[in-house]
């Protein structure tokens, strides 16, 4: 009897361990799973949801008939509020990375934490990079952030602020790797999530506005080496080169050497053309143009890469030789749509200049571009066939566009609609293929830009912008749904301030949003109405997910917004100084 | 002699306990002293933050002056606006106050004193002084600062800034200890 009893005692224990075994052990994560992520919407396993950057779920128990009560299944307060370099605080702009049950989150410096959806948040394990902070954050211009992480086999790979690709043990937190990737000591910073393709880790760059020269860089996870690397600004006798004339003075002559062009907001991928599409963003210095001559390829730009070896395919450029900081940086979303009542394999992007654009994915070629804003002053439209501004002057090397928006050294002060912040910020997009509707957070915004003419050679981790923008009227938000095929503005959901979070669309039939009011909002995906919504009470940056366990919808956003708004924007937002900083991951669900 | 002193209250607090008792008590202050002085708010050993400097330091800090005019206080450009040198500003005290308070309307720097242009404390200017001209308002700072605040910033800003050159030293003071950031600078002749 009592061997029995003990027999019975090991078989329950080895259950139980069996049981604990199979939750507690790694989820490897393969290639097939990433390419096929939509067909798996219980998991959110690449940074947009899917390669093509939709940010789409097929998950529908959440829908617009039952949203209404929807509540807070649990929440995890994040650590690493703490500040560095110029900044108080650090802020929350990741994209969490669910599966099998465990959600992946970062806080703004860059440490991932593992937690057990099933037991409400509980923290399975924390990895910190021990970031080297102020080092780091002194040249980053616009907050302590990081956007989350990339799953490789069983690895979470993940970047730190101070220039580290960080391989991590995904059952265990421990590092297993680290690789240097980027440089603070030329300005370069790493608040990008990886984006992981086959066995490489693409990494994309911050530092613009610090005069870099931007660059998309391939790890091979496999044995940590350099894949391959793509400057985004081409050197002297390369293609595109010669858009980077001499400026007048002598230290403006290499003026390609810090050209900006960075990189520092995720891209997505075709795996049946094998492309990586990246957005650059602005040329440097950014509000004195006449000290780089040309359009300044390929910044502000969209680029198509051979994920093999990096080399461009084909590049469009949405604003040349840039005088208003309009960033080209936000992601690429591909999609596979009825465009003019064709089949067309596209690429759609919403720029900082307060154009959505649609492009040919396979080449390149223009479709249609139209503003999304509502104040659009800088240019009186697109060239229907090319796509460039048509107050482009083909004879000028330094472009004033409508000259009244933009500041030169001869005209110091200027006022531009949108501001330099945007149109749209890198806060991203979501695309509903069943209604074949995008939907934008938009800042309806003017703003004033000043030109200080660069009178000094670049000088490393100073500022590098040649100006400033300054603080103008009143910015307010919305988020804009485009007709995909028409290109035309479908519906607008007002907000009483910029809308700088991010968006995710589901085929329950809704577009989830968090705001900087602090409120997270569902709205109806075809009337643009509001259905539900919730107060955290700390300001919003970060986009939602969503996904299951156990059957079990869930919704996921990070609340807690740093970086460049509540410092220098925040007069132009009366109300939002009240919001205090905060660090929250809330999970939602029926 | 602070261990010392922790000896002396464990004696008292176990009495008649047991050695092994006052033995692990004795164990547990002396941790938590311990810990107590490695995670001691302050600057690392060798890093003097002079003591009429901290509250200033603190308060531009708090204000968030150093993200336009920068650790260093050159100041340039930057996305806060092409903040002026508080090294080389010529400004006196009481000037250095007003424009703390005050800002500088229509040229970026913002005010920190809850009562400007409320009544004309500013210039003699309100905001109602702005109604035609709303892309030359006064612009609101990140947080309001007080009167001693206010002296505290201008103070600092004399005593460490105005008219010196950038120094290792007071890099280090800045962050708080040694850091990268500061390797490369020249330390004070």
């Amino acid at each position: 009897m009592r061997h029995s009893l003990i027999k019975l005692a090991g078989v329950t224990l080895a259950c139980a361990l069996m049981v604990t075994g199979l939750h507690a052990a790694s989820t490897t994560t393969q290639w097939d799973d990433v390419v096929h992520a939509k067909d798996h919407p219980e998991n959110w396993i690449t940074h947009h949801g899917s390669l093509d950057g939709q940010r789409y779920s097929r998950l529908d128990q959440i829908n617009k008939e039952n949203v209404k009560d929807l509540k807070v299944a649990f929440t995890y307060v994040v650590g690493g509020l703490g500040g560095g370099g110029a900044w108080e605080h650090a802020g929350l702009e990741g994209t969490p990375l669910a599966e099998d049950g465990y959600l992946y989150i970062t806080d703004g410096w860059g440490s991932v934490y593992k937690l057990d959806v099933r037991k409400n948040g509980k923290l399975v394990w924390k990895m910190d990079p021990e970031t080297d902070r102020d080092w780091a954050a002194e040249v980053t211009c616009c907050g302590v952030d990081n956007r989350g992480v990339a799953f490789w086999k069983d690895k979470v790979i993940s970047h730190a602020l101070d220039g580290r690709l960080i391989v991590t043990n995904k059952e265990t937190g421990e590092i297993e790797s680290e690789i240097p990737i980027a440089d603070p000591a030329v300005s370069e910073v790493l608040t990008v999530a990886p984006l992981v393709i086959k066995d490489m880790a693409i990494t994309g760059v911050a530092g613009g506005d610090y005069g870099i020269r931007g660059w998309l860089n391939a790890t091979d996870l496999s044995d940590s080496k350099r894949d391959w690397r793509t400057h985004t600004i081409p050197a002297p006798g390369e293609p595109g080169s010669e858009t980077w004339k001499p400026g007048p003075e002598a230290h403006s002559v290499d003026n390609w050497q810090h050209g900006g062009g960075a990189t520092w907001v995720n891209g997505s991928y075709d795996p049946e053309l094998n492309t990586i599409y990246w957005g650059v963003g602005n040329p440097a210095p950014d509000w004195d143009n006449a000290y780089r001559p040309g359009d300044n390829l390929y910044t502000n730009s969209a680029l198509a890469l051979d994920a093999d070896t990096g080399a461009i395919k084909w590049h469009f450029q949405y604003t040349p030789n840039d005088p208003y900081d309009y960033d080209g940086v936000n992601e690429q979303t591909l999609v596979d749509a009825t465009i003019h009542g064709k089949a067309t394999k596209a690429v759609l992007h919403a720029n900082r200049n307060g154009f959505a654009y649609a492009l040919d994915r396979t080449s390149g070629k223009f479709l249609w571009g139209t503003p999304f804003v509502k104040q659009l002053d800088w240019t009186a439209g697109l060239d229907k066939y090319s796509g460039r501004p048509v107050d482009y002057d083909p004879n000028s090397d330094v472009q004033r566009y409508n000259p009244k928006s933009s500041v030169s050294r001869e005209q110091r002060e200027s006022r531009s609609c949108p501001g330099n912040m945007g149109g749209k910020n890198w806060p991203p997009t979501a695309y509903d293929p069943e209604r074949n509707r995008y939907y934008i957070p938009v800042i309806e915004s003017c703003g004033l830009h000043v030109n200080v003419p660069t009178d000094k050679a670049w000088k490393a981790r100073e500022w590098w912008l040649g100006g400033a923008p300054k603080m103008g009227p009143v910015i307010t938000g919305s988020i804009t749904a485009m007709d995909v095929n028409t290109g035309t503005v479908a519906g607008k959901y007002d907000t009483v301030y910029p809308q700088y979070g991010g968006l995710l669309a589901t085929k329950g039939g809704l577009v989830f949003a968090g705001k900087p009011d602090g409120a997270v909002v569902a709205i109806d995906s075809d009337t643009m109405q509001e259905l539900w919504s919730f107060t955290t009470n700390t300001s919003v940056n970060a986009p939602p997910i969503t996904f299951a366990v156990d059957g079990k919808q869930y919704v996921a956003i990070l609340a807690g917004a740093g970086g460049a708004w509540p410092l220098w924007f925040i007069g132009a937002t009366p109300g939002l100084e009240k919001m205090e900083p905060g660090q929250m991951l809330f999970v939602f669900a029926l | 002699m602070v261990f010392s002193m922790a000896k002396d209250f464990v004696s008292w607090l176990s009495g008649s306990m047991s050695r092994k008792f006052t033995a692990s008590l004795m164990c547990l202050v002396m941790t938590i002293l311990f810990v107590a002085k490695v995670h001691a708010v302050g600057p690392p050993e060798g890093v003097v933050i002079p003591s009429q400097a901290s509250y200033g330091l603190s308060t531009i800090k708090r204000a968030g002056c150093m993200s336009c005019h920068k650790w260093h206080g050159d100041g340039g450009p930057g996305y806060g606006g092409a903040a002026i040198s508080l090294r080389k500003t010529q400004l006196n005290r009481e000037q250095l106050m007003q424009t703390i308070a005050c800002g500088r309307p229509g040229r970026g720097m913002p005010y920190f004193d809850s009562k400007a242009y409320k009544t004309d404390i500013c210039y003699g200017m309100t905001f109602e002084s702005f109604a035609d001209q709303p892309d030359r308002a006064p612009l609101k700072g990140t947080k309001f600062l007080n009167d001693r605040q206010i002296e505290a910033a201008a103070d600092f800003i004399i005593a460490e800034l105005q008219g010196k050159e950038l120094t290792k030293e007071y890099c280090e003071m800045f962050y708080g200890g040694t850091t990268r950031q500061c390797k490369d600078l020249n330390t004070e002749e």
